[in-house]
């Protein structure tokens, strides 16, 4: 076993990419809000990309080492420490028994994910590891880390490297806020000003934000009279318009269906980025096609495939 | 029902990874139909890189493994659900479950039911027998696991979503509009509660961890409270 948990942290909770198959049933998929970050993390450690990882929102657990591992941070930067000297993100870092880890404060983000090499022992529930909080399944134990909780690791750590840090790293990615989106099903439910207004102002995300989803402020987007929906799918990613004419954008734990207008979808290659945006952050949307968005998610994947590689080889040496 | 008539239909996007199957927008058994024998369909004949359906009142999306869609799949894909779409038969939904839910109608168990009579004009009795007369079909799963959307309700006991949401305990059986549903889980909603079932609609664990499932046929039974509790009990 690997880590104690000496502090509670406000949500730390093991997550995939998600539970599917299930959706028929109203089982959610759930999964990691960042679900690049969670791929980073796993290629840098020598991890298959989906593997489990610890999703981490600020203020993060402190963890006291008890076995060695080899982990690597990615996604959001809360200044990581290590016996209280600064650790690097997006990089390997090797801990050794009695190893104090502490998050001190967020820099950038508001989700930083935590792979370990081998990765860790979570439960399946449905063929998944993510942890679905209102089943109480999956993951550690189907809950948020709590103190006193030994979390621990599917394999023993690879041989001390004699250092602390392995010396390769990825590159932070850029941190947007301007989101590409493609049309939903009710995108001709707004009016023509509406479409101006989604497509030039600034949209401001709200306290009731949270892995469910984003609340939006602005001013209210008209839209033409119509017969209320009756429910139908939703998605990660989802842009519903609410009857106050305000936007609430679905993020990871997404129920299943809904019943307000689909206006839009933010890209699943601009979903990493929106996740680690903050209530108080102002985004905007930008309009583009199945084509491109699909080039980018690919060139994503392709680079992350990449950086696996690469670290895999320089592990096994 | 049965035997192939002309299918309207519209299939569009749902994001990269996702197509939508629409046959309208209403809480309709035909329709419904049609997205049941579609949902059968798919399932013993999944197009490629499919990963999750999501059935609903008068819709069925699909979803796909992105890596499937980034390869342009979803392109092959939508002509293929066109197409299946298209030679739709509702003769191949499998036949129904007759479900029994035992229900407990009373103001302790359900904290609106006083405030159903008072805005239907009727007594707690007449509604009672109103809600538990009828044999409802499930149309569609969705918003918590395990939460069936059952309809039509009798139009004497319709009444609009509540506009503040409230705390619904695990079981309870609620109303709103043309609908009424059992939450398996304690959660806030916007539904009327009226009674509460002892029986537990969702198991994690189980084999099929929930108890009900889209085209399900349920009846609702009254129970006394000393009934409700023994239930509980077992």
């Amino acid at each position: 076993m690997s880590f104690e948990v000496i502090k509670a942290g406000v949500l730390d909770t093991l997550q995939d990419l998600g539970r599917f198959g299930y959706q028929h049933l109203g089982i959610n998929p759930g999964g990691a809000m960042d679900r690049h970050a969670l791929q980073l993390a796993n290629a840098l450690v020598g991890n298959a990309l989906g593997e489990a990882v610890l999703e981490m929102h600020f203020p993060a657990a402190a963890f006291l080492v008890q076995c060695p591992a080899l982990i690597a941070l990615a996604g959001a930067d809360f200044d990581a420490q290590l016996n209280g000297d600064p650790i690097p993100h997006l990089q390997p870092v090797y801990l050794r028994k009695n190893d104090l880890l502490q998050f001190h404060y967020p820099r950038r983000g508001a989700r930083a994910y935590m792979a370990v090499a081998g990765g860790f022992a979570a439960s399946e529930w449905l063929g998944s590891k993510s942890t679905h909080l209102l089943c109480q399944r999956g993951g550690f134990k189907g809950r948020a880390l709590q103190a006193g909780d030994i979390l621990g690791t599917k394999t023993a750590a690879p041989a001390d490297p004699g250092r602390n840090f392995l010396p390769w790293h990825a590159t932070a990615p850029v941190q947007k806020t301007v989101f590409s989106i493609l049309k939903g099903p009710e995108w001709n439910c707004i009016t023509d000003t509406a479409m101006y207004h989604l497509l030039q102002d600034a949209f401001v995300i709200t306290r009731q934000s949270d892995r469910m989803g984003y609340r939006l402020l602005h001013d209210p987007l008209p839209c033409h009279a119509q017969d209320e929906m009756v429910s139908s799918a939703v998605d990660f990613g989802t842009i519903q318009l609410l009857p106050d004419g305000k936007l609430i954008i679905l993020m990871a734990d997404h129920q299943t269906t809904g019943g307000y207008p689909r206006i839009g979808h933010v890209t699943a290659s601009d979903l990493p980025s929106l996740a680690q945006c903050q209530p108080g952050d102002a985004i905007q949307f930008s309009l583009t096609d199945t084509t491109t968005a699909r080039n980018r998610w690919k060139q994503q994947q392709h680079d992350l495939r990449l950086l696996q590689n690469a670290c895999t080889f320089r592990l096994n040496q | 029902m049965g035997g192939t008539e002309p299918m309207s239909f519209k299939i569009s996007t749902l994001g990269e990874n996702g197509l939508l199957v629409q046959f309208g927008n209403e809480v309709n058994e035909t329709l419904n139909d049609k997205v049941q024998s579609l949902q059968q369909l798919l399932t013993d004949h999944p197009l490629p890189g499919t990963i999750d359906l999501v059935p609903a009142y008068s819709s069925l999306a699909v979803y796909f493994d992105p890596a499937y869609t980034a390869g342009s799949g979803t392109d092959t894909a939508a002509a293929e659900l066109e197409k299946f779409t298209r030679a739709l038969t509702t003769a191949s939904i499998a036949a129904s479950r007759f479900i029994s839910i035992p229900v407990c109608y009373e103001p302790a168990q359900a904290t609106d039911l006083l405030a159903v009579s008072r805005a239907t004009g009727l007594t707690v009795e007449e509604v009672i027998a109103i809600h538990s007369a009828p044999v409802y079909r499930v149309y569609m799963m969705g918003f918590l696991p395990g939460f069936a959307y059952m309809g039509p309700l009798d139009a004497r006991i319709r009444l609009p979503r509540k506009s503040k949401p409230a705390r619904v305990p695990a079981g309870s059986i609620a109303i709103a509009a043309n609908q009424t549903g059992i939450y398996p889980f304690s959660s806030p909603g916007g539904w009327h509660t009226i009674g509460r079932t002892p029986l537990r609609l969702f198991d994690a664990d189980a084999e099929e961890p929930c108890s009900l499932r889209s085209g399900d046929q349920v009846k609702f039974e009254p129970i006394s409270p000393e009934e409700y509790k023994n239930m509980l009990q077992s």
